[in-house]
């Protein structure tokens, strides 16, 4: 069943001078389109500047699209505010990157935990609220003298714990994880990961899952999209995207990826193309790309509709 | 050579000087690469500040050992040494390239300063050097880029700056604290390429401070592993990678996400690294470990094995690699 459905979303910035002289428009989010079935994972990967976070904002409704429509359990949320909103935000919470500064230092951690239960279940006595913010951090691994305490009394591991607890406590379908575990090392890295595999096993929650770690990606979501320049360039299963990427930039990223052994050493990266340009027409990735030719500077490929779907003039064929 | 002699450090705190770093000995040879790794709170980051004794101002202190460069030792440098040393003889290059370039200065300013600063140069000749030292490190358009203001450059050009920088007093030691940290894949790639070149064409010894092991498979010929102020364990690469020793070797090695198995449990160390304060008699990782018993709350020796370069600070080595054997077979 699909629980989110992302349909030619788009979402333009302006940047630079002041007062809005001499601005130019960033193009943050282009045409993305996308679905998440319920208890499945996609994984949105890209490099900074590509709009995976920007995407994640957008499905929160933490920023308004300028184009496109987002459906949560099929009702279009694109335009809802106020009480309607609100009463959909309870079927999706986010978990942020930062342990460390997405919980506030102030409030201990049963106020924190406990904030989106007083919004979205007024009816719950305080007491029923403790009883399940004592609940959802005992799923996450935290025992109930936490709740007690302060953010700054727990480890970077135990407070994205408590990030995660926070989101669950309101019983969403949809996780938004927006790279929550890239500022943790990696020993506690795993230890997260397998807590949300558990609890996507035990609870039935989509992940909606934001990184620029190909590595973790792969460990946790059956499907993937790979983001550059704001466009989805390619989608698909995480095993075909991995082992035959379709589209040069797909592969690019794979093949930058760290080595696993010393005995691996010393493979050559080319290191020709300007990594900084994004071409304003046609094929965002034509100036760095080492397949492009003139079709590419004049015409923006659309993405394919199909399992495995890649926006290229030119796909890699597999076996290539 | 370059070398740390059971170095001791202790950081302030409101209760006087606490011990972070206990008793580590490390040597940097010409032309080599030794990567430093360990989890975060480790104390690696204060190991490699004190070679050039960055963090006194913080109030960091030596409590026991030396560190020889030639068979000086730094802490018998005056101030005016020190300042040549740093970014002279020993140059250094840090994990956030976003906030290490001063924004107010423009690209050309503070790279002229640092040439001024280590080589006998004036005039054009100054900038002659900066423009070659920026080529060297990549950058195009380096005449353009003098006049630049770090806001305007990305990431990943910014890291290659301060490598440019760090080059710039033609170290025969450099000093790289997570390098790649901070930046995107793809230009994490290009800068460990750059460093490996730069090391390889100028004959460098590095220490490679990370917690990426990526990063040490593709730089390091030795490799250190640090748990709560302390060595665990000192190998050559392929030794550390192949043959892990030490049970916190083996738990960091296997709970990276490329080489987990995939659709099971990850591998994790439960727990966290103990404190500065917090730490046990005996064995410091024993709380985390699968093989502790009631002997690892014995005071644990320094190399209690060792084999050929390769030691570790275990003693359960042997049982835990005929383990590992039977499994194999």
């Amino acid at each position: 069943m699909t629980l989110l459905s992302v349909q030619s979303l788009s979402k333009r910035f302006s940047r630079g001078g002041l007062w809005r002289t001499g601005s130019s428009v960033v193009r943050a989010v282009n045409n993305v389109s996308f679905e998440l079935d319920a208890g499945e994972t996609l994984a949105i990967v890209g490099e900074s500047g590509s709009g995976k976070s920007t995407t994640a904002n957008l499905v929160m409704r933490l920023l308004n699209p300028d184009d496109g429509s987002i459906y949560l359990m099929g009702e279009n949320i694109t335009h809802l505010s106020g009480k309607a909103l609100r009463s959909m935000r309870r079927h999706m919470q986010m978990v942020f990157q930062d342990p460390y500064a997405s919980l506030n230092p102030r409030m201990r951690i049963a106020e924190t935990v406990g904030e989106g239960l007083r919004v979205h279940a007024r009816d719950m006595s305080s007491s029923q609220r403790m009883q399940r913010v004592t609940e959802v951090l005992d799923l996450c691994g935290m025992y109930p003298d936490a709740m007690k305490r302060y953010p700054h009394q727990f480890s970077g591991g135990q407070r994205q714990r408590i990030g995660i607890a926070r989101a669950l406590a309101v019983s969403p379908r949809l996780l938004v994880l927006d790279e929550p575990v890239s500022a943790l090392d990696v020993s506690v890295q795993a230890q997260i990961l397998n807590l949300l595999r558990d609890l996507q096993q035990e609870l039935g929650l989509a992940y909606l899952f934001i990184s620029h770690d190909l590595s973790v990606v792969r460990q946790v979501a059956k499907r993937v999209a790979v983001m550059f320049a704001g466009h989805v360039v390619e989608e698909g299963p995480i095993e075909s995207v991995f082992d035959a990427p379709k589209h040069p930039y797909t592969r690019g990223l794979l093949d930058a990826r760290p080595i696993e052994h010393p005995g691996e050493r010393r493979r050559q990266i080319e290191d020709a193309k300007d990594m900084e340009d994004v071409a304003d027409v046609g094929c965002p990735y034509f100036f760095r790309c080492a397949n492009a030719d003139k079709d590419c500077s004049s015409y923006d490929p659309e993405l394919t509709r199909d399992e495995h779907s890649v926006a290229c003039l030119h796909p890699i064929r597999s076996g290539q | 050579m370059l070398e740390i002699e059971h170095i001791s450090l202790g950081v302030p705190t409101s209760a006087g000087l606490m011990p972070a770093v206990s008793d580590v000995s490390l040597t940097l040879k010409p032309g080599q690469v030794l990567g430093l790794v360990g989890e975060s709170g480790c104390g690696k980051t204060l190991c490699a500040q004190s070679i050039l004794r960055l963090g006194e101002h913080q109030g960091i202190e030596r409590i026991k050992g030396r560190i020889l460069l030639d068979g000086n030792d730094i802490f018998d440098m005056s101030d005016t040494q020190l300042q040549r040393l740093r970014g002279g003889r020993i140059g250094m290059v840090f994990q956030e390239p976003m906030t290490a370039l001063n924004p107010v200065f423009s690209i050309g300013a503070q790279i002229i300063e640092v040439i001024r600063l280590h080589q006998n140069a004036s005039g054009d000749k100054v900038r002659d050097i900066a423009l070659a030292l920026l080529g060297d490190v990549g950058l195009r358009d380096a005449a353009e880029l003098l006049d630049q203001y770090p806001d305007a450059l990305s990431g990943g050009m910014r890291q290659r700056v301060l490598i440019a920088m760090a080059m710039a007093g033609k170290p025969d030691y450099m000093i790289a604290d997570e390098p790649t940290t901070a930046l995107d894949v793809s230009v994490q790639a290009r800068i460990v390429q750059l460093l490996r070149r730069l090391q390889l064409d100028h004959g460098m010894g590095m220490l490679l401070v990370t917690h990426d092991f990526g990063l040490v498979a593709e730089l390091a010929d030795d490799v250190a592993v640090m748990y709560a102020g302390q060595i665990v364990e000192l190998g050559p690469v392929e030794k550390i990678f192949d043959h892990p020793a030490h049970p916190y070797t083996i738990a960091l090695l296997s709970c990276r996400p490329e080489v987990a198995e995939q659709g099971k449990p990850m591998p994790a160390i439960t727990g966290h690294v103990p404190l500065p304060g917090q730490w046990p008699a005996g064995c410091r990782f024993a709380s985390r470990c699968a093989w502790a018993d009631s002997d690892c709350a014995r005071e644990v020796k320094e190399k209690s094995w060792h084999r050929d370069s390769h030691w570790a600070r275990c003693i359960h080595v042997d049982r835990i690699a005929e383990a590992a054997t039977r499994e194999i077979a």
